[in-house]
């Protein structure tokens, strides 16, 4: 296996590991289905390629993608604030690390492939959120 | 509730209660003066008086009569028909053109100084056509300075009790969440964090200025007949000052002057945009305009122009279009609300009263603020847009440059963004101690400062010359058609530039020199301290944030008591002047509301800013030197300057 590929998976695993964290703790005390897990993640990684396709700074966008995710979480239990800053932290982060995880992905594939990468967002989209999904149900 | 009350306003020390109950004392003998007021004996032989009136004074402007005295007034109009007022006596007497009218016997039991106004809409500067009559022996004048004099003394008494952190007997600590009251605050809450909220307050303010736009550029010439001039500079000038006392920059939350830049650097009429993409060149705004420079200077080049300003309407429609425009070029190319922090002449003063009102926009606990790593009330959220006006409203303590768009509220998914309720003057000693270099807002303070007497003077004074070398001699109202009757004659510019040096002089120099005198002095009594005299005299120059917008209140009160006619009829019946009569009852009658009261309401106002500004220097002091005795000689000294400043002002109120 190539150095890149590991560190690669290395991030994906590590960052697969906050998401799961932070949803769990997210969504201590309510009942976790696999839209609640779907739907956040789904539109962190819509933002991020809208984000991406239009050419807008890595930086600043996975950031507000940290605030997407946390938003999303909320909003799939039916609350407008969150209770804990400790919690909201972690998802944020879980958040921007999903988020700088599938900008590089876009990046690889907008560099090598020089065409829309909608087909790799679908499989990004896919692995990441089966793979919390098996973690998490 | 109730026991919050207690424990903000409960003093425990026995002097300091006798020194606030005497200052309540002092405001009560103020208000009640007229009640001492007697009958006196007409004489038998009344005396004629020979008023001339001419477009805008009345000649003579100063009249003196004696209490009891029996007096007919003959008055000549030489040009136009005018109409002849005195406050407190309910009959408006119309002199046609060229023709004289007498009216009387009448006499005059009031003591003190009334106003003659006219009453008949004769031109442009017509709402300021002001003359006096001053009914003798006018105890009310000496009255006035003994009260000035016993407020001063009981200011002084009040704070050598050595209040701490305190603002006449209230506490400045204390705060009240106004999103926690009961049934209010949650519906309030529900409000503000409901994305229409800011359209909901934007979208009637817009209506009414698309017609402040089309009345200014082709409405009634004639300023107080013109919905541009009637409601912006009568109802929303006088308005903004008690909007900035209840609710500091509320004014800024619905006003549509910014509007169309920012939905078109959104790109978003409602809701937030999905993308933090923004229609902008993005460009950063240049580090040494972010200050209060501009804001201050602008509000200065407008108050030179202020006699044209206030009464032609198509200055106000250029001077609307002219920010409408550089607030939307500035968010084409800088994105966010440069042009509210660091442009616009209403933000800048606005702003900088703001410190010292009884509201603000607040994190609930700054802690969770520092500890949240999102910030979303910078960066915005789904729910909200990052802090427009580029702060960091989390961890802000500070009203000056906090626009009040609540999107703070909208954003922060901790809901730890609130509505706080507190003391004037809470945080003006932490910013005023923090004042190294910001020169802007000291000289922003120094301007409101001379400009309130002066306006008060200009346009409620008798004084005839000084009008009408603001006003360039100029008889003639004007809309976009007839701009060209503004044209002004060599004399005239001439005589406008003495006006612009005696406004420029008074407020950039002259007072700044006397304040800096002064701070001086109370570096010299204070001793040694780190502080030098140019840091006292930025710090202590905060204290005429709070005195300064009692100076204005009290300008408001008579813009909006004496006038108050002219905005109604405008909103409600003839926006245009037209004569038209759109609602279904009958136009209101121009008809001053308590008039003659009008010193009696004023003077403990300014009464009351002479405390604020004593006591604001004192926990300045205390905030810069940490020591009771020192603070108390350095607000002595500055207390000094504040007292001179309030006895000015009650010759103008009644000498």
């Amino acid at each position: 296996m190539s150095e890149v590929k590991k560190q690669t998976e290395l991030i994906e695993n590590s960052a697969l590991k906050d998401i799961v964290e932070a949803l769990r703790l997210q969504y201590e005390g309510y009942s976790i289905t696999r839209d609640s897990i779907v739907n956040p993640l789904t539109k962190v990684v819509e933002y991020i390629y809208d984000a991406h396709q239009a050419h807008l700074t890595n930086k600043e966008q996975c950031s507000y993608a940290g605030s997407v995710l946390v938003d999303a979480t909320l909003e799939e239990t039916h609350r407008r604030f969150a209770s804990d800053v400790a919690k909201a932290n972690k998802v944020y982060l879980a958040g921007i690390k999903l988020a700088n995880l599938v900008w590089r992905r876009l990046d690889e594939v907008t560099q090598t492939q020089h065409k829309t990468p909608f087909a790799t967002l679908g499989q990004i989209t896919d692995q990441i959120v089966e793979a919390a999904c098996r973690a998490m149900l | 509730m109730s026991s919050h009350v207690v424990e903000w306003v409960s003093v425990k020390n026995h002097s300091a209660l006798v020194a606030l109950t005497l200052m309540v004392v002092i405001l009560a003998t103020g208000l009640t003066l007229p009640v001492f007021g007697q009958v006196y004996k007409a004489d038998s032989q009344p005396r004629i008086i020979d008023i001339t009136a001419k477009r805008f004074e009345f000649t003579p402007n100063i009249i003196h009569v004696n209490a009891g005295e029996s007096i007919i007034f003959r008055i000549r109009s030489e040009d136009v028909t005018h109409g002849f007022y005195i406050d407190g006596y309910d009959y408006h007497l119309e002199i046609p053109p060229l023709s004289t009218v007498e009216v009387g016997p009448m006499q005059f039991n009031e003591l003190g100084k009334l106003k003659i106004r006219c009453s008949v809409t004769c031109g442009p500067i017509h709402p300021f056509m002001v003359a006096e009559i001053i009914v003798e022996p006018n105890y009310v004048l000496p009255v006035f300075l003994v009260l000035t004099a016993g407020m001063f003394g009981t200011s002084v008494a009040y704070i050598g009790t050595r209040p701490k952190n305190r603002m006449l007997g209230i506490s400045t600590e204390k705060e009240l969440d106004i999103l926690r009251i009961k049934v209010i605050g949650p519906v309030l809450k529900k409000f503000l964090q409901w994305r229409g909220s800011n359209y909901a307050l934007l979208w009637p303010n817009l209506v009414i200025f698309m017609i402040v736009f089309a009345s200014g550029f082709v409405g009634n010439p004639t300023g107080n007949l013109n919905f541009s001039i009637a409601v912006v500079w009568i109802l929303w000038f006088a308005a903004v000052e008690f909007m900035i006392l209840l609710g500091a920059r509320l004014w800024c939350t619905l006003c549509p002057l910014p509007a169309f830049g920012e939905w078109s650097t959104r790109r978003r009429l409602y809701g937030v945009h999905r993308l933090k993409k923004w229609f902008s060149l993005g460009r950063k705004w240049p580090k040494q305009l972010d200050n209060m420079w501009i804001g201050a200077l602008s509000f200065l080049g407008i108050s030179l122009i202020v006699p044209w300003l206030v009464t032609r309407p198509i200055i106000s429609g250029l001077l609307f279009v002219g920010l409408v425009s550089i607030a939307t070029i500035m968010h084409l190319v800088f994105t966010k609300r440069n042009f509210c922090r660091s442009i616009c002449p209403a933000g800048a003063y606005i702003g900088y009263h703001s410190v010292d009102s009884l509201f603000s926009v607040r994190s609930r606990d700054k802690g969770t603020c520092d500890k949240h790593i999102a910030k979303e009330c910078m960066q915005g959220s789904p729910n909200g847009y990052g802090c427009p006006w580029l702060l960091y409203p989390g961890g802000n303590n500070d009203n000056t440059f906090c626009g009040q768009c609540f999107e703070c509220l909208k954003s922060c998914s901790l809901d730890n963004m609130t509505l706080k309720l507190r003391m004037i003057g809470k945080d003006l000693p932490s910013i005023a101690a923090k004042a190294k270099g910001k020169f802007d807002e000291a000289w922003m303070g120094f301007i409101r400062f001379t400009l309130a007497p002066l306006y008060m003077i200009v346009f409620f004074g008798p004084t005839f010359w000084i009008k009408d070398w603001g006003n360039m001699s100029n008889v003639y109202g004007a809309n976009w058609p007839t701009i060209g009757l503004l044209t002004p004659t060599p004399n005239a510019l001439s005589n406008w530039l003495g006006w612009a040096v005696i406004v420029g002089g008074l407020s950039l120099a002259v007072y700044p020199a006397i304040f800096y005198g002064f701070s001086w002095l109370a570096k010299q009594a204070v001793g040694e301290v780190k502080q030098s005299a140019k840091d006292l005299f930025l710090s202590f120059s905060y204290a005429l944030a709070p005195y300064g917008m009692t100076l204005w209140v009290a300008f408001a009160l008579s813009l909006i008591m004496v006038n108050w006619a002219y905005p109604l009829n405008a909103l409600l019946q003839d926006p245009f002047g037209y004569g038209w009569h759109l609602a279904p009852i009958d136009k209101f009658t121009w008809s001053p509301l308590l008039a003659n009261m009008l010193p009696y309401i004023q003077a403990p106002v300014i009464f009351i800013g002479l405390a604020f500004a004593v006591n604001s220097t004192y926990n300045i002091g205390m905030k810069l030197f940490e020591d009771h005795s020192k603070a108390m000689k350095a607000t002595i000294v500055m207390g000094v300057l504040h007292f001179a400043a309030a006895l000015i002002v009650m010759f103008i109120l009644a000498g």
